[in-house]
């Protein structure tokens, strides 16, 4: 009646013509990530552009800020020379006053000397700006001495010869050591002026310049005794070389003060910088996953059963970059653990596999030695019709426990702002799947038994924070920043409404620089 | 529309054309998954994935050989992926059995009994006796895919006709019995 076939192909003529419709949900799905996938994909690029615009105004503005700090400090020295320059008008303003003053002194050789020593104090003044300056300042000062009387004019002019004639500073060298002989009481007076002067550069300039000044009055009121010997002594011709001569140390003192302004500029620059952008602080935070609404990521029969968190770690490094005293922005990495237990769970070995079929974890990929495990919630079960063998299970739990590497991009912005500061904190995170596991706890033996297959690779937190700080010195903070952070698309397959969240108290230090 | 015109629209990425080749070829894709897998919704699970990796790769389609032929090895590729990843084949310490002959009678026995008994195949067994005995994939061939040696590929083979057989004879047992 029957007759004898090779195993081989009683199965191939029975399997030949066998076809099987799947279920409607297999076309959606493959449907969705078709299609979804590449909204999803579409979306994606679009943070990441955001993101690498980010990265890229801040890299700029770190290259920027190099650069231009070579600049500004450059910059820093010319306004600094310029704000010398209204305290050099100060003086000549004094200075005039005091010519004045001393023109009303009949003696001529007096007030020629002091319109040597007022010839002086422009030189310095234009010596401290710009060459182009200096041909005004010399028009301004022969039409000042255009003002006086035709001796002085006439100086003026031999003064404007003996600038660019170099050779006649030797000469004026000579002359110096010529006149010897002094008038003294004479000259005290102009000699006065100029002092008076110079504690007007006092007043205005700091410390350092001031005993530069002073020598330089010093020098002043020698030159301005030979200045007015030679007046004496010799023609006007020869009092002009004297104060050429003495424009010459003059520039001496003027590429000293430039020099003190430098010196400042540099001083300010380094202040500036000590109000340091960027900073850099580690951190570490003891983090609590829980969900907002009752669900399972694991499976729709555990919707129900109650979960307890545990508590796991996070640590990374941040960086940050003060837009201005309040406002920062801020990145960084971290690692972060989570995990959640789903308790109220019997395990069984389940001997046929049509009920594994049935009992299987949807969103689990077993391993091998746990594939023949049967996991079952005991919410679902009603202890009157099942077996008691079941009843009799003692109850476990599943351990789902999942990390990832997390870069944050954050907004701080600081409330109080003093030794002790509070600040908000406001960003999102994208959290990068980088670990992944499911245990099982029965009898107190906790084996491994898969992964989950249902949390995406790639997902994104909303973070919210409140940050306070206590400055320790002026480069070091600690920070205590309690964060919350919602987490978004983290799993694409999760029953019921688990909408997983955490909250980390991110304990650091952080280093200005 | 030809099936010609169907596949080039596919390669645009057009739902339509995909959910007409869908239709076309799941039923037929989807008793592969059945044999290859474990039971059921790992067989839809697989039928997924396969489908997807086929409508992502169908530009590399050639038309030299089948379209059929093509998205049966992809679903065949996607089965053996999964288990690949987790390394079971290579039972370390596992003694080789010889080919065996193994002759059965040809009874009235339903498709379905058939197709679960090779779901319940171990397995390394399950996928040899469904490469080589309905699949038509040589022993090189198998042992290329699997990552085994020749001889492995034919052990699994004999042990997996072994149990097959096993399990139809005390089915029939069970059922004259009852019949009885």
């Amino acid at each position: 009646m029957s007759d004898k076939k090779h195993i081989d192909r009683l199965f191939q003529e029975k399997l030949k013509d066998f076809e099987v419709s799947p279920d409607d949900s297999v076309w959606d799905n493959i449907h969705d990530r078709l299609h979804n996938d590449k909204r999803n994909r579409k979306v994606i690029p679009l943070w990441w552009k955001l993101a690498g615009v980010a990265a890229l105004i801040a890299l700029l503005l770190t290259v920027g800020i190099n650069f231009f700090s070579n600049d500004s400090a450059i910059d820093n020295k010319n306004i600094i020379v310029d704000t010398e320059n209204p305290s050099s008008e100060n003086s000549k303003t004094t200075i005039e006053d005091n010519a004045t003053e001393l023109e009303t002194n009949p003696q001529d050789k007096n007030n020629s000397s002091k319109i040597a020593n007022e010839e002086i104090d422009f030189n310095s003044e234009s010596n401290t700006g710009e060459d182009g300056l200096n041909s005004n300042d010399f028009n301004r000062n022969t039409k000042y001495s255009n003002h006086k009387n035709t001796s002085k004019s006439s100086y003026t002019n031999v003064a404007d010869n003996s600038v660019k004639n170099s050779n006649l500073k030797k000469n004026s060298e000579t002359s110096d050591r010529l006149n010897v002989s002094s008038q003294n009481d004479r000259f005290n007076s102009t000699a006065d002026a100029v002092t008076f002067s110079t504690k007007d550069d006092q007043k205005l300039n700091n410390s350092e310049n001031q005993k530069i000044d002073k020598d330089e009055a010093d020098k002043l009121i020698k030159d301005l005794k030979n200045n007015s010997d030679s007046a004496v002594t010799n023609n006007s011709s020869e009092i002009s070389v004297e104060s050429s001569s003495k424009e010459g140390k003059k520039e001496n003192k003027t590429t000293q003060s430039i020099e003190d302004a430098i010196a400042e500029a540099n001083n300010e620059d380094e202040k500036e910088k000590k109000l340091n952008r960027w900073n850099i602080s580690p951190n570490v935070a003891p983090v609590y996953f829980n969900s907002l609404g009752k669900g399972s990521t694991i499976d729709e029969q555990f919707v129900d059963n109650t979960k307890t968190s545990e508590i796991s770690m996070s640590y990374g490094l941040g960086g940050s970059y003060a837009i201005n005293d309040r406002l920062k922005v801020r990145a960084g990495i971290n690692k972060v653990g989570m995990g959640y237990k789903t308790n109220n769970v019997i395990a069984f070995r389940s001997i046929d596999s049509t009920s594994r079929a049935r009992t299987r974890i949807a969103n689990v990929n077993m391993d091998p030695n746990a594939s023949d495990m049967t996991y079952m919630s005991t919410e679902t079960l009603d202890s009157n019709i099942t077996p008691e063998v079941v009843n009799s299970k003692s109850k476990g739990s599943i351990d789902q426990q999942f990390g990832f590497i997390e870069v944050p991009l954050e907004v701080e912005y600081a409330l109080v702002n003093k030794r002790f500061g509070i600040n908000v904190i406001g960003g999102f995170s994208t959290l990068f799947v980088d670990e992944n596991e499911i245990y099982s706890v029965v009898d107190g033996a906790r084996t491994r038994i898969g992964e989950a297959n249902n949390i995406n690779s790639m997902s994104y937190s909303a973070n919210f924070g409140l940050g306070i700080n206590y400055n320790v010195s002026e480069k070091i903070k600690v920070n205590v920043e309690p964060t919350f952070k919602y987490q978004i698309n983290t799993f694409n397959n999760s029953s019921g409404d688990f909408q997983p969240y955490f909250i980390g108290i991110y304990t650091g230090l952080s280093y200005k620089f | 529309m030809s099936l010609e015109q169907l596949i080039e629209q596919c390669k645009k990425n057009d739902a339509k054309a995909q959910s007409q080749i869908y239709k076309l070829y799941a039923s037929k894709l989807f008793s592969l998954s059945l044999k290859y897998s474990r039971n059921y919704a790992e067989a839809q699970d697989n039928l997924q994935d396969a489908f997807v990796t086929i409508f992502k790769k169908i530009e590399q389609y050639k038309s030299k050989g089948s379209l059929e032929g093509w998205m049966k090895r992809i679903t065949i590729n996607t089965a053996l992926q999964q288990y690949r990843s987790v390394g079971v084949f290579d039972i370390i310490g596992e003694e080789q059995i010889e080919d065996v002959s193994v002759e059965i009678d040809n009874d009235n026995i339903g498709v379905d009994y058939l197709l679960k008994i090779i779901q319940e195949l171990p397995d390394r067994y399950r996928l040899v006796f469904n490469l080589y005995a309905l699949d038509d994939y040589s022993h090189q061939e198998i042992a290329d895919m699997l990552e085994i040696s020749i001889g492995t590929s034919k052990s699994n083979l004999a042990r997996a006709r072994l149990i097959l057989k096993e399990k139809i004879e005390h089915y029939k047992a069970s059922s004259n019995s009852q019949s009885l």
